[in-house]
């Protein structure tokens, strides 16, 4: 029997709106909210850095969460998805500039970037056709879709997560089937045809 | 591995995770495909499409990837987060203001937004240690020299403004009257500035009094704070 810790609850749309008014108390929410969360997540993602940049990643990303607030469109993602785009933008800054990013001075040159909204271009014929592909696809495959495509997670971290018994392979396996499906599908629809090249067929 | 097996999110999680719920064979009984993998040109598309936010699937991975993560933040760690976040907020409630709304529209004459001129003239002073009560012995250092010190919120930002730029004192000077002019003609500004502030009783235009109250309320603000 696993027994489940007692969590607080904060409502999600409420904290949205601390943060906008910039209500000094949704710090401490949005702390105990991502922090973990975040945490974890850049351990997984971030392995190839040291504790200390991934810390200075989690840090920026939940101010960049305070600062692009206005920009977050709960259409497009939950605030959790959101943050998370913002931890994976600090660890790659990090990782092309090491030694410029862990001070004040990231304020100085870096412009902000919302990695889910910025510079998105408006939605093609072919991004259409394999997002509505993608709802054919059961649940289990969207979400595994989406952990490795949009959160950019590895067999192992996935599995991590799960924890034992799950084995990184088991994930490997079912995203080749999912893989595969996508070549089928994609195959037969006119608009993405042509993605599919001789090593899909 | 599942919490609650009747909650969808953790079917979907279960059925990822090759877990057999009665429902369905599990992922692991499926023969796996001998086909190749997708080619990089339906991988990058696939990376470009729009996943939807609200779908179970969405939810059960973010229930997922908040799993493990039960840890306690240290209290250094916390301490240091809500520095960070308390002067991300403060910004916030700093921004709701007619002038500033105006200003963040507002360019400098390389291009770069005012608000934005703002953050690196805040950010130069802390990287110097001048925190925003500092007095005005440290500031002098700043601006290495001194002077006749006529506005001590117009010294600041023309101290860390030097710093930032690399120009010379007097050039810096120049360099941020250059941009205060540009704004002399600015009739929203204008408006806001009438809106939100008085006119100098020295002369200046409203649109310099806005400018330098936008300026100067980074620093008055924050030492409210704090």
């Amino acid at each position: 029997m696993r027994l489940r810790r007692r969590r607080t609850a904060v409502d999600e749309a409420e904290l949205i709106a601390r943060i906008k008014a910039g209500d000094k108390s949704a710090a401490s929410a949005l702390i105990s909210v991502l922090t973990t969360e975040l945490d974890e997540y850049s351990r997984k993602i971030g392995g190839d850095l040291g504790d200390f940049e991934r810390e200075v990643a989690v840090e920026n990303a939940m101010t960049r969460v305070v600062e692009r607030i206005d920009r977050f469109d709960p259409a497009r993602a939950t605030l959790h998805t959101w943050a998370r785009s913002f931890v994976r933008n600090e660890l790659n800054e990090l990782r092309r500039s090491p030694r410029e990013i862990p001070t004040d001075a990231r304020e100085l040159d870096r412009p902000i970037t919302d990695p889910l909204t910025d510079d998105e271009p408006p939605p093609s014929p072919e991004t259409t056709a394999m997002a509505a592909l993608v709802l054919t696809l059961s649940q289990a495959d969207q979400a595994l879709l989406r952990l490795r495509v949009l959160e950019k997670l590895g067999f192992d971290e996935i599995a991590q997560y799960f924890g034992p018994p799950v084995r990184a392979d088991t994930m490997r396996k079912r995203w080749e089937r999912v893989q595969t499906k996508i070549a089928r599908l994609a195959r037969e629809d006119p608009d993405l045809r042509r993605y599919i090249t001789e090593e899909d067929k | 591995v599942t919490e609650n097996p009747t909650d969808p999110t953790e079917e979907i999680l279960a059925d990822l995770a090759g877990v057999d719920t009665g429902d369905a064979p599990s992922a692991d009984a499926e023969e796996v495909s001998p086909e190749p993998a997708v080619s990089r040109a339906l991988e990058a598309l696939l990376a470009r499409t729009p996943l939807p936010a609200d779908s179970q699937a969405a939810v059960a991975v973010d229930k997922l990837l908040r799993r493990g993560s039960e840890r306690r933040v240290s209290v250094e760690r916390r301490k240091k987060l809500m520095a960070a976040l308390d002067a991300a907020l403060a910004e916030r409630r700093r921004d709701t203001g007619p002038i500033q709304s105006v200003l963040r529209s507002r360019r400098y004459s390389d291009g770069t937004p005012l608000s934005d001129v703002a953050v690196r003239i805040r950010a130069e002073l802390r990287r110097v240690g001048a925190t925003l009560d500092v007095d005005v012995d440290t500031l002098r250092e700043i601006e290495n020299g001194g002077g006749e010190i006529l506005d001590t919120s117009v010294m600041r930002i023309l101290a860390a403004w030097s710093v930032i730029s690399g120009l010379p004192k007097a050039a810096a000077r120049r360099s941020y009257s250059d941009a205060v002019a540009g704004l002399a003609d600015d009739a929203p500004l204008r408006a806001a500035a009438g809106a939100d502030i008085h006119e100098d009783p020295g002369g200046a235009s409203p649109a310099v009094v806005a400018f330098t109250a936008f300026l100067d309320s980074l620093f008055t603000h924050e030492t409210k704070e704090n």
